[in-house]
């Protein structure tokens, strides 16, 4: 099966750098994490 | 960091301190009807109702006169829809608005269909934008209103309202434009779009809900517009019902400080915003922008992950406040029209941009 998913952020005049640097580093980490535990999808 | 990300600005934004700040005195001692013409308390709101026109109009090149308080956006798009059609329908009953509109015009349009109104629905190409060419191929004699919004909600996507309002000016079509999202996020000027009508929210521009505003260009003959609300003939006589004094000076002080802060804040968000781009695409493998890269509001940023569930991912991402357009597997629920609208092929959304979506002639 193939799925995606799509999110939008929207940043604004209280967003700050760290609040960036952290989402970054949380989305990455969920979604390697869900990718491994999809097993029949197919990912380098 | 303390509680939950807030990544959602397009949904709603906090209440600026500054704007908050400015309201409190119109709940406490200035509590009066900006109607009561008879003594200080109606004289006192009056005043702060002039001054936030005021603000408001400044920060879309408009005259206070042009503005007309409203409920919100929703409203205010309704208004100008609706509106415009139910005074006009003696002298055409076609419309023409994009697949990509906000619910509230497109609701407003299949409202119109109804009451035997005919509407084009336009498509948009691969990165959201609609062809201002085809606008002027969709218009027809009967041809009565135009709406195109200045920047998508979900994209972030910049419509080319400017060539669009040029088209509709020389074909004597009134334009009306949802720039609920545009507006103090990014230039936006009424005169230079050649808008006639453009609707505003105070709660996308850090002021409270529940207050928005409908622009109406003043010219010889006004612009028939038919009103929804009816009753002691507000706002002159388009908009009945007391007015939200406090909601009205909130919004005020919000647009002066928007656009006070416009171009250094873009700045600062599109910095912000292509960090996190450039952080999701250089570690993960598989995810993708949705929507233009080159013409979108600074701080918006709409991306597509690949082999990723939508819900878990939503699941995930708990402490993590950010909006799902589309959440799409054999599973889940419907995408975005938004999004869907964006997978056109470009050869099939021209053909659909010429053909009407439905006709129902009275
Ligand atoms: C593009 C657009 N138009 C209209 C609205 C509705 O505005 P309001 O919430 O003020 O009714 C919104 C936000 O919800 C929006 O993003």
């Amino acid at each position: 099966m193939i799925s995606r998913a799509s999110l939008r952020f929207s940043l604004g005049r209280f967003t700050t750098a760290e609040e960036i640097d952290a989402a970054a580093a949380k989305l990455v980490a969920v979604v390697t994490h869900l990718r491994q535990n999809a097993p029949a999808f197919e990912f380098d | 960091m303390a509680g939950p990300i807030y990544l959602d600005y397009n949904a709603t934004t906090p209440v600026d301190p500054r704007v908050l700040e400015a309201m409190l005195p119109y709940y406490r001692e200035h509590f009066g009807n900006a109607a009561s013409r008879q003594h200080a308390f109606g004289w006192k709101a009056q005043e702060a109702v002039d001054r936030a026109r005021s603000q408001i109009a400044a920060l879309i090149g408009a005259d206070s006169k042009e503005i007309v308080f409203t409920s919100g956006a929703t409203e205010s798009d309704n208004l100008a829809v609706k509106g415009v059609a139910r005074a006009m329908c003696a002298q055409g009953d076609h419309i023409i608005t994009v697949t990509t509109e906000h619910k509230a015009v497109l609701d407003s349009c299949r409202e119109l269909e109804l009451e035997g109104f005919s509407v084009t629905y336009l498509s948009v190409d691969g990165a959201g934008f609609v062809e201002p060419e085809a606008v002027r191929w969709a218009m027809t004699p009967r041809t009565i209103l135009i709406s195109v919004m200045a920047a998508n909600n979900e994209t972030g996507v910049l419509q080319p309202i400017a060539h669009i309002g040029r088209i509709a000016r020389e074909a004597g079509v009134l334009f009306h434009t949802d720039a609920v999202q545009a507006a103090g996020k990014v230039p936006f000027n009424v005169a230079q779009a050649q808008v006639d009508l453009a609707s505003i929210t105070a709660h996308k521009m850090y002021g409270p809900k529940g207050i928005g505003a409908l622009y109406i260009r003043r010219r010889t003959p006004r612009i028939p517009l038919a009103p929804l609300v009816h009753g002691g003939g507000q706002e002159q006589g388009v908009r009945s019902g007391t007015l939200n004094v406090p909601g009205i000076v909130g919004f005020g002080r919000a647009a002066e400080i928007a656009a006070a802060e416009l171009s250094t804040e873009g700045a600062r968000l599109s910095h912000l915003r292509d960090r996190l781009w450039d952080r999701l695409s250089s570690t993960l493998s598989d995810v993708s922008l949705n929507g233009s890269a080159r013409s979108r509001l600074p701080h918006t940023l709409n991306v597509s992950f690949g082999g990723v569930e939508g819900q878990a991912l939503m699941l995930g991402l708990e402490g993590l406040a950010v909006s799902s357009g589309a959440a799409c597997t054999s599973a889940a629920a419907e995408p975005s029209h938004v999004l869907k609208a964006l997978g056109v092929p470009d050869d099939l959304a021209r053909v659909a941009a010429i053909q009407p979506r439905s006709i129902h002639h009275r």
